[in-house]
């Protein structure tokens, strides 16, 4: 059991008291349960043995998988990979400003063919029915980027591939408003004791929606999509980055190399860093210090003195209208000559506005985040990509609010695909009975007695693409598109934070078990695990799963 | 980015698991999905921290999903720093009765609750980590507390005093 500092404990109760101020009539009692619980926290120790041996198996693993910073600082046998790593970067500046020294030829007037190029074109890759195995999944990584929100993958292109079958791919325009977050159920009491024997007046209320009008056409068959990774070429760079001469070191001696990761940085203090990963076909741009955000506080309220950060929070009114931020982020775009073929009007992530039902809290002070997304949705054959919880899915820039500058371009990638066709969803029904639920990674109603229900109405669904993972039987795991339909969320609900049903058309996937809500006693794994980035579960006929004692 | 957050990944599976070789494991599995994963980290997103809950978090419920029948209560205690039989018998028994009375809430709410007491996340890491929003973790945590305050609240206070006693 563990002390808390008087300070910590005052913290968490202050933030009760903002919230809803008729807790500090009851400050005594919760002093006491925060304090208890705090102590409570069990005192645990790691050992030391499985830290380093933990490390150990992760140096043994792919290096092409990572990047050097993970196991930063790196134990001496490793340090050498790190001067090899800034070589490299070095290298290709100096293979794009001065070919002649690693060509041995004069200079000459044209630009030097540099290893990396970006086409500005979609291609899909048509293969047979099936060809991507099973798209239930068994275990899912989870989060991409950042944040723990699903995701990864988007355009750029390669121009050195080659496919048998390619086509180019026409895109489309417009895009749907923003969603948000999965669908949870909604508490509206929580009285209940679960102690054996004991009644229980403890209910949730959980939206259902209903959708009353009718569905598009279902096709008995699907195409899915698959993002090909390996689509940045830079075998050519290998063997020039072997030829340096590092101290005593040969790398010819390693014989045919490939090159994984590069990053470049432009200089001082300030400015941008490049992350280029061949393996997964992906560049990231960032901010090289954040623009003054300490990049650990950058998505919190940080109060003046409080956490290092002496700026005033900044206000609602700090905060630009959407085409402004748009033009920063499209300005950046377009200066670096990233291409936007292929994607569709850009959405600012908005989700951070307080809902109706927050403002109309006494002593609301609204949270406003330094940093605002811009999302430019990916277009493949016409329809526009969302992620799981039904928000645009695409190239993403992040752009310093108060800075008025980018802050990070992530996601950027070619946009190689491989379309495969698999079985469609044909029955309306169990369509409509996983949009009243909140789509896929909901749990069916009824699994709980204490469950009680509420009607949301759903609008004209829209066709869409929903951005998922999928894992291999090999254990890898791949993104694929997957044919969704898009339902918006028309009627109130306010306490919900999404907008829209995602549900997918493809049969495999709509047919994966869900993680369960309900009791504790009943088979609940973990509360809201039900976003995009979550495995699917087991039926409810399992064996109970509380969260603390198994 | 490892060692930083190695020993904090440790504690949040030891804090709900209640047993050292799984604790470990799920460590591990955690580490390694990352560092499968790390071109998909964008700081300008989240932090690193975040990152890793949130696969952490993940990785927990396919341990619940595969290992449901695992009586890990049994080994609770192990994860205690103390080699003392006395105190790991004490530290079982107390954290059976904190279990029972963090039972009374929500699974979301519990989940919340444990995030923000135990684990020390921020509200802006907790929404990150379980996909709401800061506004919505902060109700569900005071949902929480007035929970087991309002209606269990003389038997919650009760079982964690007493916890808090024999611990």
């Amino acid at each position: 059991m563990t002390n808390q500092t008087p300070e910590r404990i005052r913290a968490i109760l202050e933030d009760l008291y903002a919230l809803d101020p008729t807790l500090r009539a009851h400050a005594a009692d919760l002093e006491k349960l925060v304090v208890t619980l705090l102590q409570s926290k069990p005192d645990v120790k790691i050992d030391a043995t499985f830290v380093s041996s933990l490390r150990q198996s992760l140096l043994k693993q792919e290096p092409k998988k990572s990047w050097f910073a993970f196991l930063l600082p790196m134990t001496s046998s490793q340090k050498i990979l790190f001067p090899v790593a800034a070589v490299a970067m070095a290298v290709l500046v100096l293979i794009i400003a001065k070919p002649e020294l690693f060509s041995g030829k004069t200079p000459i007037a044209a630009p030097p063919q540099t290893a990396l190029q970006v086409a500005s074109h979609i291609t899909i890759e048509r293969q047979a029915p099936n060809a991507f195995g099973s798209l239930s999944n068994g275990s899912a990584v989870g989060l991409g980027g950042g944040g723990g929100v699903a995701a990864t993958a988007a355009p750029m292109a390669a121009q050195s591939r080659t496919f048998a079958q390619t086509e180019n791919v026409a895109t489309g325009d417009a895009v749907a408003s923003a969603p948000t977050a999965a669908p949870a159920p909604k508490m509206m009491s929580a009285s209940r004791l679960v102690a054996p024997g004991q009644p229980s007046d403890y209910f949730y209320e959980r939206s259902k929606y209903v959708y009353i009008g009718t569905l598009p056409d279902l096709d008995a068959q699907v195409s899915v999509y698959r993002r090909q990774k390996n689509t940045i070429d830079a075998s050519s760079l290998a063997g020039v980055l072997q030829s340096l001469n590092i101290g005593s070191m040969d790398l010819k001696s390693f014989g045919k190399m490939d090159v994984q990761q590069l990053a470049l940085s432009q200089p001082g203090d300030d400015g941008y860093q490049v992350f280029i990963d061949m393996n997964e076909g992906m560049v990231n741009i960032n901010e090289k210090n954040y623009g003054g955000i300490k990049p650990y506080i950058s998505s919190m309220p940080c109060r003046p003195g409080y956490c290092g950060d002496t700026r005033p929070p900044l206000t609602e009114k700090d905060v630009p209208a959407n085409d402004v931020i748009v033009g920063i982020a499209t300005d950046f775009l377009s200066k670096h000559g990233i291409s936007l073929d292929g994607y569709g009007a850009p959405v600012v992530d908005d989700r951070w506005k307080p809902l109706p039902m927050m403002r109309a809290q006494r002593d609301f002070q609204a949270y406003v985040p330094e940093i605002l997304t811009v999302i430019y949705p990916q277009k493949i054959d016409g329809m526009t990509v969302y992620d799981q919880s039904g928000f645009p899915f695409g190239l993403s820039v992040s752009v310093n609010i108060r800075e008025k500058r980018v802050s990070s371009v992530w996601n950027f990638s070619p946009l190689r695909y491989q379309a495969s066709a698999y079985a469609g969803v044909t029955d309306p029904k169990q369509i409509l009975d996983i949009a009243a639920r909140g789509g896929t990674y909901s749990a069916p109603f009824g699994q709980d007695p204490n469950e009680r229900t509420k009607d949301v109405a759903l609008g004209t669904p829209e066709r869409v693409l929903m951005q998922a993972y999928h894992t291999r039987e090999d254990g890898m795991g791949e993104e694929i598109l997957v044919p969704a339909l898009r339902f918006p969320i028309t009627g109130e609900n306010q306490e919900q934070y999404h907008d829209a049903i995602m549900v997918p058309l493809a049969k495999d996937v709509l047919d994966q078990p869900v993680i369960m809500y309900g009791k504790a006693e009943s088979g609940v794994a973990m509360p809201g695990a039900v976003n995009g980035s979550s495995p699917a579960v087991e039926p409810p006929s399992v064996a109970p799963v509380p969260m603390m004692v198994k | 980015m490892y060692d930083a957050h190695v020993e904090r990944i440790y504690r949040f599976f030891a804090y709900r698991t209640q047993q050292r070789e799984s604790a470990e494991d799920l460590t591990s599995q955690t580490f390694l999905k990352a560092f499968e994963h790390f071109s998909r980290f964008d700081p300008a997103k989240a932090s690193a921290q975040t990152w890793l809950y949130a696969i952490a978090r993940n990785v927990l419920v396919d341990h619940w999903r595969a290992d449901r029948k695992t009586a890990e209560l049994d080994s609770a205690g192990q994860i205690a720093s103390s080699e003392d039989l006395e105190h790991t018998v004490h530290t079982k028994q107390s954290l059976e009765r904190v279990a029972k009375a963090l039972d009374m809430l929500t699974p979301a709410q519990r989940e919340i609750v444990l995030l923000r007491l135990w684990d020390e996340l921020s509200y802006a890491e907790i929404a990150a980590v379980v996909g709401k929003s800061d506004a919505a973790c902060k109700m569900t945590f005071a949902r929480g507390l007035s929970s087991l305050r309002d209606h269990a609240g003389p038997l919650a206070v009760a079982i964690l005093i007493f916890t808090k006693f024999v611990a």
